[in-house]
């Protein structure tokens, strides 16, 4: 896969290094058994960056991968200039590049034993030198970020599924993370908490300068955010073509990720 | 000869018992496997969580988690306080009324308190408390973490440099070996109380029954008897989040995670006895 273009809205590479998120010959899978091949990514500071691709194509396994879940079963993942993962091993500094990320599950993944403020300060569970008070002002603050300032008090079960995407946002944005992993962030929600999300991711870029990497198959999500994106195919198990969302719907040359763009099932696409 | 062997081999009787013999045989040396891996797959964890332990022992993530200690030691102690002296009581009595029936024909049923006593604090009230841990507290552990896991909490832990073995398993397993000791002293009382309600009937005193049950019971046996309690309530503990932290995809998992916890907590700490039964004997223990 080709480099991505930069949008600018990274710091690029005054603080040493360009990508913030780059893969060499990445094979990803679970069990010996590849789901993608030679996953080649290059993802500048402060941008977008949307995982696409049917359902099974893998790119949930992609993520995985990025933030060191599963491990590659070849190549390497670089995270802000630093090997992070590699087949075989994990990286000796792995700990301190996993406190510059934020991930955010699909489910949302709160701990259903703690309230949302007590969620937000599990991070800060490795990282000696704050106080509770601190500490819980910082939650607090998060969860303002994401509208959920008077939830606090409240258990992941006492809220809806679009408020415990917002909490897991704020949990993953506790520790002012350099790059923020989303899972489908608006899969089942309605538009206009959706489109909430939507802002706020855009908000964290503007305002944060923060590079966000999300899976996704929300088409309206995809084009109000992402300044490029990768599409992953099934069949061939490779990433076929990647670029801004709306080059890929308009020229891309595979008619797999125009299909994908133009919501032709796949038999239909696949013949155009 | 020949023929005859022959002929037997084409007796279809004669292979279905073979194949079932056959069977048997596979049975048993997966079975055996299965619980050799099973022992060494258990002392692994037990390997990582004391690595895991010692490299953050000063760490805010062992300071932290104190605060859950009580929670954890409260469900898995304190509440199980009232089944385990209800279970004691009963095997108190059972064993009192059992040999009282025999030993009262020789008019020797006086010696039903020495038995209980002996029975109960050197082996039963530990074993009955191992029970009760293992089937309440190790099947909530794997449940709960099995739950954890199939909700990608505990991927969303790893993301966070948090590990789960230090952060979920420990105060579990430290829970377990300080309850399972506390959990034993009560089914002692309790099953001594089952003892003398039965003796009571052949018209014997709480004094005396008292004096008789700890006529041969020292101090050391009650120390090693809680120790061996200390012991079994960290491996009971240690299965229970290990076969949580192993629970694989989907509620059904769940359900398994927790079957294999009760499974392995059991026969872990039953052949940690037979064990130390039979290194207590050779080192003249008895």
């Amino acid at each position: 896969m080709g480099e991505m273009d930069s949008t600018g809205h990274g710091a690029g590479a005054a603080r040493g290094f360009e990508f913030a998120v780059e893969t060499f010959g990445l094979d990803v899978g679970y069990g010996g058994r590849a789901v993608q091949f030679g996953v080649e990514l290059r993802v500048r500071r402060g941008q977008i960056f949307v995982l696409l691709g049917g359902s099974g194509c893998g790119k949930s396994t992609v993520m995985r991968t990025l933030v060191g879940l599963v491990p590659p079963l070849r190549g390497r993942v670089a995270l802000l200039g630093e090997t992070f993962a590699e087949a075989g091993r994990e990286a000796d500094d792995a700990a301190a590049i996993r406190r510059r990320i934020g991930v955010m599950f699909q489910n949302g993944a709160l701990f259903g034993s703690k309230t949302l403020l007590e969620n937000c300060a599990v991070p800060f569970e490795t990282l000696p030198g704050r106080s509770r008070r601190e500490i819980a002002e910082i939650g607090r603050e998060k969860l303002a970020d994401v509208g959920l300032a008077d939830f606090a008090d409240l258990y992941p079960a006492q809220i809806s599924g679009g408020m415990q995407k917002r909490a897991a946002i704020a949990r993953a944005l506790v520790l002012d993370p350099d790059i923020l992993f989303l899972d489908e962030p608006s899969a089942g929600l309605d538009p206009v908490t959706s489109a909430g999300l939507d802002e706020l991711i855009l908000r964290l870029r503007d305002e944060r300068r923060m590079t966000v990497v999300m899976v996704s198959h929300e088409l309206s999500s995809i084009f109000a955010v992402a300044d490029n994106a990768v599409f992953f195919d099934r069949t061939t198990r490779t990433a076929l073509d990647s670029g801004p969302p709306a080059r890929l719907r308009d020229e891309s040359p595979y008619p797999a990720v125009r299909a994908f763009f133009n919501r032709i099932p796949e038999s239909t696409g696949r013949r155009t | 000869m020949p023929d005859k062997l022959k002929n037997e081999d084409l007796d279809p009787g004669n292979g279905a018992s073979r194949h079932a013999l056959a069977g048997v045989a596979e049975w048993t040396g997966r079975a055996v496997c299965a619980f050799f891996f099973g022992a060494a797959s258990l002392a692994e964890f037990c390997g990582r969580l004391v690595v895991a332990t010692f490299k953050a022992a000063f760490s805010r993530s062992i300071r932290s988690r104190l605060p859950d200690f009580p929670r954890v030691f409260a469900r898995a102690g304190a509440e199980a306080v009232p089944v385990t002296m209800l279970v004691g009581f009963l095997l108190g009595f059972i064993i009192a009324y059992m040999s009282a029936a025999m030993l009262n024909r020789f008019g020797a049923e006086i010696y039903v308190a020495n038995l209980v006593g002996l029975a109960l604090v050197k082996e039963l009230g530990v074993i009955v408390a191992a029970i009760v841990l293992s089937a309440r507290s190790a099947s909530a552990f794997a449940a709960e973490i099995g739950t954890m896991s199939v909700n990608d909490e505990l991927a969303a832990m790893r993301t966070m440099g948090i590990d789960p073995v230090l952060y979920l398993a420990l105060p579990r397993i430290v829970a377990g070996a300080l309850a399972l000791p506390l959990l034993s002293l009560f089914a002692d009382l309790a099953g001594l109380v089952g003892g003398w309600l039965t003796l009571s009937f052949f018209g014997y005193s709480a004094k005396i029954f008292i004096a008789k049950a700890f006529e041969f019971c020292s101090a050391a046996d009650l120390a090693t008897s809680l120790a061996k309690g200390a012991v079994f309530g960290g491996v009971i503990a240690a299965a229970g989040c290990k076969c949580g932290l192993e629970t694989g995809l989907g509620s059904d998992a769940v359900g398994r995670a927790t079957t294999n916890a009760v499974v392995s907590s059991l026969v872990s700490f039953i052949a940690l006895d037979g064990l130390y039964a039979i290194l207590a004997s050779v080192a003249g223990g008895g």
